[in-house]
Order: C-alpha cells, then sequence, then structure tokens
C-alpha cells in the first residue's frame, strides 16, 4: 500500500450557536492514495460537502474544526499551518470545484483572468505566462477556440462549459489532490456524462488523487475506485466500490441502492428510506441510523456501533449479530410508512 | 453604444421642455413680477407700467411662452432683468463653481462612502461596525445647511481662538477665493481654492457619504456570501484581494445606481450650501433669481440643472455597462 497524500483523521466540524453546537462533521477519517478516485456518498445533510471544505480548511466562523482533528497532507498537518502557507495549498496542491458552475465563478472577471489569477499566485509567473497557461488548460479540458474563449465571461458559457471551466482553473497548478464537490449534479445527463469522462482522463494523465463526492450511486459507481458512506457527520461504511454495490454491510448503503431507479424493473413504487436525514443539531443517539433503519433492535437504540479500523468496515451491529439481517424488512418498513 | 447614447439623449427632450413648461407656469403663477423691485413711493406707477411693456410682460402668456421657447431654441438665454447682463454670462460664471462643488463632493461621497461600506462588511457585528452604524445615521440625520453652519462655527471660527490648532485645519468660513486670491503664485492658488472647498463639499456631502456606506455594507454583506467568492479563497487568494478584486466590482454594481440617483440631491443640497457659504454657484443665482422674479436666469438656470441630471443618469447607466459585462445596450 503506498503511502497516503491525504489523510483525515477524526475531523470534527462543528457550527457553533447559542442553542449548542451543530455537529455536521463528528468524527470523520479516511485516507487518499495518489492516483485514486475516493467516492463520498450520502443524501443532502449528511456532512459531505464540510468535509470537503474543511479540508482546505475554508470554515467560515460560526464554523469551526474542533481541536483533535488532523488533515495530513503527506507530512504536514494543516491544522497546524498558518493562513498563509494554506493558501499556498488552496488552489495549488489541492484545488477544489463546486456544485453550481455559474455561481462559483465571478461574473464580472474573464474566464482567462479566473485561471490566469492562480497561475500567478502559485506559479509567480508573469501575466502572458498565466494567460498562455490559461488557454492551455481551456484547450486541455476541451473548450472550443480557447484563444478565444479566454476572454469569455462566465455568462456567455454554456452550462457544461462553465464547469470545464470550472476545471481548468482547479487543475492549472497541477494539483495533487482534487476536491470534486458535486461537480455533475446541476449539469442534464448528457453533459454530466461528459464532465465525468474528461475528469477521470484528466486524472489519469495527470496522476493526481481526487475524491469525487456525490449523493447518486450511478456516478460513483462510474468513477470511484473506493467508497465512503457518509451518515449524519460520520462515515458508517467504506469499501472498494465492487464490494460496497455488491455487498453493503450498511443498511443505509443498502437503502441508497435500493433507491436506485431500475429500467428492468415493473411498474412498482420506487423503493425509498423512510423519513429524511436528522436535524444535525441532535443527532439520534447511539446508532444515528437507527429511527430509519428496517433491522434496528434494542442495542442500536442504546449503544453506537464502532466503525472498524478494516480497509472493509460498516458501523452497524448487524456485523456482530448477521442473523438479524432478515429477507423483506425493507417492504415491511414500506407498508408502515404507507399506513402512517 | 453610440446609438443607445444617442436614443437616451433624444429621449431627454421632451423630458426637459416639460421641466422647463412647468417652471415657466409655477413662475408666473406666483405673485409679483420683476417691477416689484423698483416698487417705490418715488417711482411713477406709469414707469413700472413701461417696464412691464418692455419686458414684453403685458403680453398673454402664451405669447410670453412661445416668445421664450423661440429664442430659447436658437441658444438665446435672454438677459437678466435685474443684473442687467445676458443670463448666459451669468451661467458661464456660476456654472463651473457649482460643478467644482458638486464634482468634489460626490467623489467624497463615493470615496468615503465606499470604503466605509467595505470596513463595515468585512468587520460585520464588530466593535468598528457598530460605530460606524451609528454614527453613519447620526451624521445622515443632519441637515446640510445645519452641519455647514456647525463646520465654520467650529472650523473658521472657534479654532482661531485655540493656539495650539495646527495653521492648516482652520478653513475659510465662505467664498471661492480669498479676497488677495490674484497675488498668489500658481501653487498657492490652487491650496487657496482647496481650502475654500473643503467646508462646503463636506457639508454638501457627509450626509450622502453616510448613506453610501449603508448600501456599501449591505451590498457587499451580500457578495461575499456568493460561491464565487468561495471559489477565490479555494483558489488560494489573498484575503485582501478576494474582497478588492472578487467582491468589490460585483459590489459596485447597484451603488453606480445611486451616481444618477444622488445628483439631483446633491444639486438641492448645493442650493443651500452655496447660500450658507457664499459660494457663487448656480444654487445660490436660482434663489435670488426666485425672489427678484428674474424669469429668464431661473429658465436658464433650471434648464442647466435638469439637463445635468439627465447627463448623470446616462454617465450611471454607462458605467453599469463598463462595470458589469452582462449587460449590452443595443
Amino acid at each position: 500500500m503506498s503511502e497516503a497524500v491525504l489523510r483525515i483523521e477524526n475531523l470534527r466540524t462543528y457550527f457553533h450557536s447559542t442553542d449548542g453546537p451543530v455537529r455536521a462533521v463528528d468524527g470523520v477519517s479516511f485516507e487518499l492514495r495518489p492516483g485514486e478516485t475516493l467516492g463520498i456518498v450520502g443524501e443532502s445533510g449528511c456532512g459531505k460537502s464540510i468535509t470537503c471544505l474543511s479540508v482546505l480548511r475554508l470554515i467560515d466562523p460560526p464554523g469551526r474544526i474542533e481541536p483533535g482533528s488532523a488533515i495530513w497532507l503527506r507530512d504536514r498537518n494543516l491544522m497546524n499551518e498558518p493562513e498563509a502557507a494554506l493558501r499556498q495549498v488552496r488552489g495549488n496542491q489541492v484545488s477544489m470545484i463546486f456544485q453550481e458552475p455559474l455561481s462559483s465563478l465571478n461574473p464580472v472577471w474573464t474566464i482567462g483572468e479566473q485561471i490566469a489569477e492562480a497561475v500567478r499566485l502559485h506559479r509567480k509567473a508573469g501575466s502572458a505566462e498565466a494567460r498562455a497557461r490559461a488557454v492551455e488548460m481551456l484547450r486541455l479540458v476541451g473548450i472550443p477556440d480557447p484563444e478565444q474563449s479566454v476572454n469569455s465571461y462566465p455568462h456567455q458559457f454554456s452550462g457544461g462549459m462553465r464547469q470545464r471551466a470550472m476545471i481548468a482553473m482547479a487543475l492549472a497548478c497541477d494539483p495533487a489532490v482534487l476536491l470534486a464537490d458535486e461537480p455533475t449534479t446541476a449539469l442534464d445527463v448528457t453533459i454530466q456524462a461528459q464532465i465525468l469522462e474528461l475528469l477521470a482522463n484528466l486524472q489519469r494523465t495527470l496522476g493526481m488523487a481526487m475524491i469525487f463526492v456525490s449523493h447518486d450511486l450511478g456516478v460513483i459507481a462510474e468513477i470511484a475506485d473506493r467508497v465512503i458512506v457518509m451518515y449524519a457527520g460520520q462515515v458508517v461504511e467504506r469499501g472498494t466500490t465492487d464490494e460496497l454495490f455488491r455487498d453493503p454491510k450498511h443498511p443505509y448503503t443498502e437503502g441508497l441502492l435500493r433507491s436506485i431507479p431500475r429500467v428492468t424493473q415493473k411498474l412498482r413504487r420506487l423503493a425509498v428510506i423512510p423519513g429524511s436525514v436528522p436535524s444535525p443539531r441532535s443527532w439520534p443517539p447511539a446508532c444515528r441510523f437507527h429511527p430509519r433503519c428496517p433491522y434496528a433492535w434494542e442495542r442500536c437504540r442504546s449503544e453506537a456501533p464502532p466503525l472498524a479500523a478494516h480497509e472493509r468496515a460498516g458501523r452497524c451491529w448487524l456485523d456482530s449479530e448477521p442473523e438479524r439481517r432478515v429477507a423483506g424488512a425493507w417492504d415491511a418498513l414500506g407498508g408502515r410508512e404507507a399506513q402512517a | 453604444m453610440t446609438s443607445y447614447v444617442a436614443r437616451r439623449l433624444l429621449q431627454a427632450v421632451p423630458l426637459l421642455f416639460g421641466v422647463l413648461t412647468l417652471v415657466f407656469i409655477f413662475m408666473h403663477v406666483a405673485p409679483g413680477d420683476p417691477t416689484a423691485l423698483y416698487m417705490r413711493p418715488d417711482v411713477d406707477p406709469a414707469v413700472l407700467e413701461q417696464m412691464r411693456r418692455n419686458w414684453g410682460l403685458d403680453q398673454p402668456l402664451y405669447i410670453q411662452y412661445f416668445r421664450w421657447i423661440a429664442s430659447f431654441l436658437t441658444g438665446d438665454f435672454g438677459f437678466s432683468l435685474t443684473q442687467n447682463r445676458p443670463v448666459s454670462d451669468i451661467l458661464l460664471e456660476r456654472v463651473p463653481n457649482t460643478l467644482i462643488l458638486s464634482g468634489t463632493s460626490l467623489l467624497l461621497i463615493f470615496a468615503i462612502g465606499i470604503a466605509i461600506g467595505i470596513v463595515q462588511a468585512v468587520r460585520q457585528y464588530s466593535t468598528m461596525d457598530n460605530v460606524l452604524t451609528v454614527g453613519a445615521l447620526f451624521i445622515y440625520s443632519m441637515p446640510s445647511f445645519w452641519l455647514g453652519l456647525m463646520l465654520i462655527l467650529i472650523f473658521a471660527y472657534k479654532v482661531h481662538q485655540l493656539d495650539w490648532w495646527p495653521e492648516f485645519l482652520k478653513f475659510p468660513a465662505s467664498g471661492v477665493t480669498s479676497t488677495n486670491y490674484d497675488l498668489f503664485g500658481a501653487g498657492q492658488k490652487l491650496g487657496d481654492r482647496i481650502r475654500h472647498l473643503v467646508l462646503p463639499s463636506i457639508a454638501l456631502g457627509v450626509s450622502s457619504a453616510a448613506s453610501v456606506a449603508r448600501y456599501m455594507r449591505s451590498s457587499m454583506l451580500e457578495v461575499i456570501r456568493q460561491d464565487y467568492i468561495r471559489t477565490a479563497r479555494a483558489k488560494g487568494v489573498p484575503e485582501r484581494s478576494v474582497i478588492l478584486k472578487h467582491a468589490l466590482k460585483n459590489a459596485l454594481l447597484p451603488i453606480i445606481t445611486l451616481l444618477g440617483l444622488y445628483l439631483p440631491f446633491l444639486f438641492s443640497g448645493a442650493v443651500l450650501v452655496e447660500y450658507v457659504f457664499s459660494w457663487p454657484g448656480m444654487g445660490r443665482t436660482i434663489v435670488d433669481a426666485i425672489y427678484q422674479r428674474d424669469y429668464p436666469t431661473v429658465m436658464a438656470t433650471s434648464f442647466i440643472f435638469a439637463a445635468l441630471v439627465v447627463v448623470a443618469n446616462l454617465i450611471a447607466d454607462i458605467l453599469y455597462a463598463l462595470v458589469d459585462p452582462r449587460i449590452r445596450y443595443e
């Protein structure tokens, strides 16, 4: 196993308000190896985006990364670095792309200027050199006529082109790690496929590691090597993409997989996980998933299951009492929901 | 762009005519006429009657109106009935003074207002933010003429009684230049003019600066919550240029609209402030002319004011297009 390029240990990001802390990310650990793609899956409100922003230490007050959290970028703990050093990391060694390409680009500066800015900052490049790099990056991400497009403003680009421009901006300084926070969610399906392919290709050619956040398991299956599933601010399951899709350990993962619509499926109501993600202000006690879990029993309500340190692990008591995983539990739960 | 400007200027023509017609009607509906100045026991009423005939004031109102329009269209602003010289001469002398005063105030309003607004937004809810908020509200509530009087009282009078007060912080109370202005060298002349500008431009501009600061603060707060600001930070951009480059240009957009709105406000303020500071500008001219029923001067000055407002709004719209690439004028 090669040395991890990024290792997160016990990351806790809390938002402090007058009525107590909001524990958006609550003890997340994972590692990212060079050249691999790590998928992070979960519903909205599970802490996926906050995890990404925490890696770059871009959490604004009242949010705070709690002491005891560690963000190891190779052999540096970013938690101990001063702001000036963090700026050298952001956009240079670790870059990020966001969900909404339109609102994530500054409307009053040209695409070229927004790409060149990062190059000037991190490469100490002159403006001509930085501009040339911007053109090169736009060509790399497949923007037609890059010499002209470099002078365009974001509103003159289509949604897919904007996301390509965002990718060009993020990769302009050859980062070792790319954090992709739902980069295809706001795009329509054909464009989604193009962007996924582009990211996969660029990752291969540039040899960077990528964290790909999505709530869409289909997208994750396509792009990720390994996956962590997040629920209620915690990692509830991890494994290779294959393992996770073939044999989910955690009922939450199971539920997510069940709710993917299948074309072959005859007219049947789409399966859902009943309820919604609880408020991060008050996660349920013990196992945080128990109120929505079809298998939950007394132990789940009284005792929080641990996440084993293995490569392949699930945060669930079913691990020790597998006989409790009974077939048909989900359907029974669905029926209960329908009656309610 | 050129055709847009031309179209806007063309649209302004009926507007200006409307303004002038209203001013004409109001002036003539108001009691009294220019001969009132000469109404004394020793002046024969027949003489006043003759004056009215000479000035055409005995004619029906619509004839006076069309006569005036006709001469106005040929560029003839007429002859001042009280100053006994062409109105165009008066305007040439007075308009630059008002433009200098309002221009300086405008610069002050936006420079100070924008700077304070940025500081407040960046340090939201800090002590400094709160102090500036209260200060802005306090200043905003003060009428400019009263503030002018207080500035004169303090900086042109009281400070002369303080031995320790530095000489360069004592300012003249009135006028555009000192009485011995002609004896000065070129540098001294400029300095003298600037010193005379300080108090009136502050009196005229400071309350608007306070309100620009309020607008700028909220505009900036709105912008720094945007996704693209987060993008800039994620790129490793230093906080200073996140604010001054990425946020400022976006936050300025709504402020530019204020430019067009504040100019008329500034001109009406100038009327009062010019009076308080004996500033020989258009504001004083129009007030004097209204009291003396000097019809041609009132009409011409109103026209200049209205035209300046139209032009200011046009400039604001053009600036808008320069700052925001999403706006295109066809």
